[in-house]
Parts: C-alpha cells; structure tokens; sequence
C-alpha cells in the first residue's frame, strides 16, 4: 500500500513476487491485520464507514430538499414525516444533517490532506537539511504554535466575512485556514521522526553501501514515516471536524445557507431553542461527537497497531 | 614486500566537545596488507570505532576534525578524495558490517531490496539480475531457503542470520577490504563463533583484507594475523598476533591478556586493569596510561613515549625497545 509507494524497489517487488511461492506480509499488512483483531477500533471504523455512506447517499433518498423551507411546518418536533423535526425555516433536520455531513467530512478529509502533505514536507525537509532550513521552518512553525489557534481563527474567519466570498468557495478557504494552522504541529512531529530515524544504524548502513542522497532518503528513510503518517493522518481529521464545527458554530466557518455540524449547533445558542427544542441541536451535536470519538479511538488502535516495539508473530 | 592495501600514515583527528577538543586518534599509523585480517583491541573509547569510521569517510562533518596525516587506500589518500569518489568506493571496494545487525537492516523493507541496493549501485545490475545474484550470496553466507528470505523482513530473523545477512550485503561487490566492527558483540556465544568461521573463510577465499575491531582478545587470537592494542586514541603496541599475546610488550596488553577469563581454571576474581580510561579532553602531557599502570615510574612522568620498534611495536619507556632517547616533548594542545 503506502509504503510500496516509497519502495525503493516496488517495480521489482511487482515482478517477482509472483513468481514466488511465499509471500511474506508488509509491515503495513501486518499491522492491519493487527487492527483487525482491535474490535473497538474496528467498530469505529465501521461506524465511520456507514456515517460517510449515508451523509454520501442518505439524502438521495430524502424526500426532503435543503433548501425547501415550509413557513407552516416551523420548529416542529420529530414526527412521522420530519424524523428529527424541522429548524426556524421549516427545513427538514435529518436532511440537513446529512447535508452538513458531507460538508464537514469533506473539510475533514481535505484539510487533512492539506495539512498533512504541508506538514509532512516542511518536517521532512526541515529535518533532514537541518541547519538553517532546519531553524527557519521550526521558528516559523513555533510562533504559529504559540498563538492560541481558536482566536486566530476567529481573527482569520472574519476576515474571510468581510471579504465576502460566496458560502460555496469559503468552504475552501475554510479548509485552506485549518491546514495552515494544522501543518505547523504535524511538520514538528514529522521533524522529531526524521531525526530520530536519520541517526539509526541502518541509515548509515546505507551511507556504508555508498548509496546516493536520493535513494537513502526515498528509499530508506520515508517509508519508516509512513506508520506515523497514518495516524497523524487520522488524528488529524478529527482535528478539522473539531475546529469547523468550533469555528461555524461562532458563524465565522461555513455560513447558511451552507450547512455544517457546527453552524446547525447555532441554534444552541438561543435559549429558548437550547431549552424547548433539543432536537435542533441535540443531532449535530451527537454527529460531531460520534465522529471525533470514533476517529480518535480508531487512531488510538492504528498507533498500537503500527507500533514497531509490539511484538508480531 | 608487496604494496600496503591500507596504510594508515599518523591519523590524528579530534571532535568539538562541550570540554574543548576531544583529541580522539593520535598518531595512528599501521598496515593492513592485501588479504590480511588486522585486529584492533582497546577498551570502548580508545578511538578504535573512529578509526574504523574515518577510513569510510562517515565522521560527522561538522563535529569530526582531521589534524593530520593521511589515509592511502592503494596508493590514494582518502582523506582527500571527492565524496563522490569516495561515495563510490564504499559499499563497492571498502564494505563495513556492524556490531547490531537487527538496527542496522531497514526495518520496512525485505531483506531482498536491501541486498540488492549495492550491487545496483556499483555493479549497475539490472534488479531482476540483482535479485538472482543476491539470492545466490545469501545461499553463499550459509542461508537456506535464501528464496524466501529475500521477501522476509529483517523483524522475522534471528540475529545470527541478519548478521549473515549483513555479510552478504558487504561482500556483494566483492570489497578489497571488509572492516567489522565489533561484529560477534550482540550476538550468543554459539553463533559468534559460527559467524568469525564465515567471515574468515569469506577472506580467504576472495582475498579480501579484515579489519576486526573487538575488544575480546579470544576472537583476535583466533582471527587476526596482526593486532593493533589502542588506549586513549593512541597505538600502544601493534605486532603479529601471536608474538602479542604470548608476549606483550606494554603493560596495558599485558593488563587486557591477565583480565581474561581462563577456562577451567578457578580464581577467586579475575583481574581487572585499575583506574579508568582518562578524559579525552584532558590527556595529561605525559603517558596516558601512567595513573593505572603498576610499573610507572617518574619517568613515566616526563614524556609521552613514542611507538618504537619495527615489525613488533609498542610504546612503552619499559618495554625492552630501547626508545628511552626517543621521549617525545609534550605536544602543544591542537588550536580550537
């Protein structure tokens, strides 16, 4: 999988694996057989699974539309038609939800993305050029860290407001924002590993067999990251869904008409919403958090799946 | 005399520390002939691995200083050659094997596509020639079932083969000089045995040159035609290999050749050199083995006393060498 990206010699490994009787299974695959035996964090992949098929194909099936607002059918409690009620517009609840499901999934995923490939290229560099690189990409990455990310986002979205983009594209500059805040604690990480991993003895094993810069860092060095990346991988969506949610529900991530988890939990906000009518803000809330919990825990069974110190038999 | 396949000519190198410069190897100067097994002894940090590691060219750059004296390999300095000249050597002419060989195989990657790096590196086969070739050598180094071995992760061998595995991989493009560093440490006794088998037949037969750094002068016995005895950067006594042991000149040998066990014989504690190894950082400007050394006199005291002799070396003012007009001034400290 991954790391046969990273092979030095995965054309090679095509050709004769095949040919030959035994195979042995990758470090990943072992892993994953690993998590397979993790029956929580499996469940939670299965939920997370199920979660993204029916954000995905649950409102094709919904009678409902987003934007159809119904002025008779305001506020209403769940019943036989609106199975979780409708909003102040008369909108169908479980819709939206779903709707705002693939919204948040999708800054989730891209933002992770985003965040990762960044991070893990300005680590990656930073710790293996070292020197004034090194200093430059780690400065940088310590002032964005030592500024509280909640206010910087907030300063951030609402420069997004009074530059007025469209709901559709400030999706992206959403997402755009996340990873920039993100990047800079995964680059560290990625960092502290290609430095830990720079100075074993099979790297300058390789330095030994006079193999080139290119090879040792491609061939050798990244696919020893990829267990890492995984989980900062997985981790780091929850991370994104986290900081939408916390960013569109003070109005400064994604805005209405678009819907997210985080903008439907506004509806918190008023009180007499928060007292009388749980059921327009009690859904995203229990999406938002199943979905953290159940990334977080399936993250929790990956790193003690790819823990090279666990024994494999 | 045939031409020195190495000839380490007064190797002097030091490192930047936080006490100043640790001065690391002093002096250094020995032959390692075509086909020859050279065996280094000392205690850990007396600049044997350092030794080892300048001659591959692997000292960190920035922390390593050479302050004199040259490397020739055939004839060429070392020190001075490009690093992709240099890069181009190693792996190919100079192959180093390591003292833990389950850290130093790639963890994520089979056995096959480590073994194979070389010999498309130097060799410039094609990988499906390669792996052929490769699979051969393991079969060569006394691997069976070498087919399935290839796509094996180092995780699921035991030490003895991965080191095996390692020998493989430095004899691959049959290297001029094999240097093992400490090769038999990490491993069990049974195994460490089998291992300097392999490693000697493998010598002999392609007429390659072993360095062995070890500190156990059992595997020097056995192994090496000539020994190199170093403390505190420094060759205090080098000379063929039996005459060493059976009659060591400086009484630092004489000290590791007493601290060794002795089968079947009963002592109620076995010796032990007393003392410890001086500070690189701040070796006094007389013998550095002077504070632990049983037979040191004020004279001791006043010089460094330099490698005297010929074929039989050592650097003692005691040894019988007759070097007493040789005293050394006491070497100005190298500038920061």
């Amino acid at each position: 999988m991954l790391s046969s990206l990273f092979s030095s010699q995965r054309r090679l490994r095509k050709a004769q694996i095949p040919a030959l009787a035994q195979v042995t299974p990758s470090p990943l695959h072992q892993a994953w057989t690993a998590l397979r035996r993790n029956r929580l964090a499996m469940f939670c992949l299965m939920l997370l699974v199920v979660m993204g098929l029916w954000c995905i194909f649950g409102p094709m099936f919904s009678p409902w539309r987003d934007e159809a607002t119904d002025a008779l059918m305001i506020n209403k409690a769940p019943n036989d038609q609106h199975w979780l009620g409708t909003d102040f517009l008369g909108r169908d609840i479980y819709t939206r939800l779903l709707l705002a499901g693939r919204i948040s999934l999708i800054i989730g995923l891209l933002t992770m993305l985003l965040s990762v490939t960044l991070g893990y290229l300005l680590g990656a560099l930073s710790g293996y050029a070292g020197g004034m690189t090194d200093k430059i990409v780690m400065r940088f990455a310590d002032l964005m860290m030592t500024i509280p990310s909640l206010p910087l986002l907030i300063v951030m979205g609402a420069m997004l407001s009074e530059l007025d983009f469209s709901p559709d594209s400030r999706v992206y500059m959403v997402i755009i924002m996340l990873s920039l805040l993100e990047a800079p604690k995964l680059a560290r990480l990625v960092r502290g590993q290609i430095l830990s991993l720079r100075e074993r003895d099979f790297m300058l094993a390789t330095q030994v067999l006079g193999l080139s810069s290119r090879r040792r860092i491609f061939g050798h060095l990244l696919p020893n990251t990829v267990p890492i990346l995984v989980v900062m991988a997985t981790m780091a969506v929850a991370n994104a869904i986290l900081s939408e949610s916390a960013l569109s529900y003070l109005g400064l991530g994604v805005v209405p008409p678009m819907a997210s988890w985080g903008n439907m939990m506004d509806a918190a906000n008023s009180l007499i919403d928060f007292q009388r009518r749980p059921w327009l803000w009690m859904p995203p809330g229990i999406a938002i958090f199943l979905t953290v919990v159940a990334i977080n825990v399936l993250g929790d069974g990956l790193r003690d799946a790819l823990d090279p110190k666990m024994k494999r038999g | 005399m045939s031409q020195p396949l190495v000839r380490f000519n007064q190797l002097s190198l030091s490192f930047a520390s936080e006490q100043g410069r640790v001065r690391a190897v002093q002096d250094v100067s020995f032959d390692v002939m075509p086909g020859q097994t050279v065996g280094i002894v000392g205690e850990s940090g007396c600049g044997k691995s350092v030794t080892a590691m300048s001659l591959m060219g692997l000292l960190p750059p920035q922390a390593a200083r050479i302050d004199g004296g040259e490397i020739l390999f055939e004839g060429q300095n070392l020190l001075a050659l490009r690093p992709s000249r240099m890069a181009d050597l190693r792996g190919n002419q100079l192959a180093m094997i390591f003292q833990e060989p389950m850290s130093a195989l790639n963890p994520v990657l089979t056995i096959g596509e480590q073994l194979v790096e070389p010999l498309i590196r130097h060799l410039g086969d094609s990988p499906k020639a390669a792996w052929t070739k490769a699979t051969a050598l393991l079969s060569e180094v006394g691997l069976a079932r070498a087919d399935s071995l290839m796509n094996s992760y180092p995780h699921q061998l035991s030490g003895g083969m991965l080191q095996r595995v390692m020998i493989a991989m430095a004899l691959s493009c049959k290297p001029k000089l094999l240097i093992a560093d400490e090769p038999t440490t990490a491993l069990d006794v049974t195994v460490q045995a089998q291992i300097l088998t392999l490693l000697r037949e493998q010598a002999q037969r392609q007429q390659m040159a072993l360095m062995l750094i070890t500190h156990d002068l059992g595997v020097i016995a056995q192994m090496a035609d000539h020994v190199v005895v170093m403390y505190a950067g420094k060759i205090v006594e080098q000379g063929p290999t039996a005459d060493v042991l059976r009659n060591p000149l400086h009484p630092y040998t004489q000290g590791l050749i007493a601290s060794r066990p002795v089968p079947g014989e009963r002592r109620r504690r076995l010796y032990s050199i007393p003392g410890q190894v001086p500070d690189l950082a701040a070796l006094p400007p007389y013998c550095a083995f002077t504070e632990r050394c049983a037979r040191a006199t004020d004279r001791c005291r006043e010089g460094i006393p330099l490698l005297a002799g010929n074929t039989r070396q050592a650097a003692c003012f005691f040894s019988g060498l007759a070097q007493s007009e040789l005293t050394a001034v006491p070497q100005p400290e190298p500038q920061q």
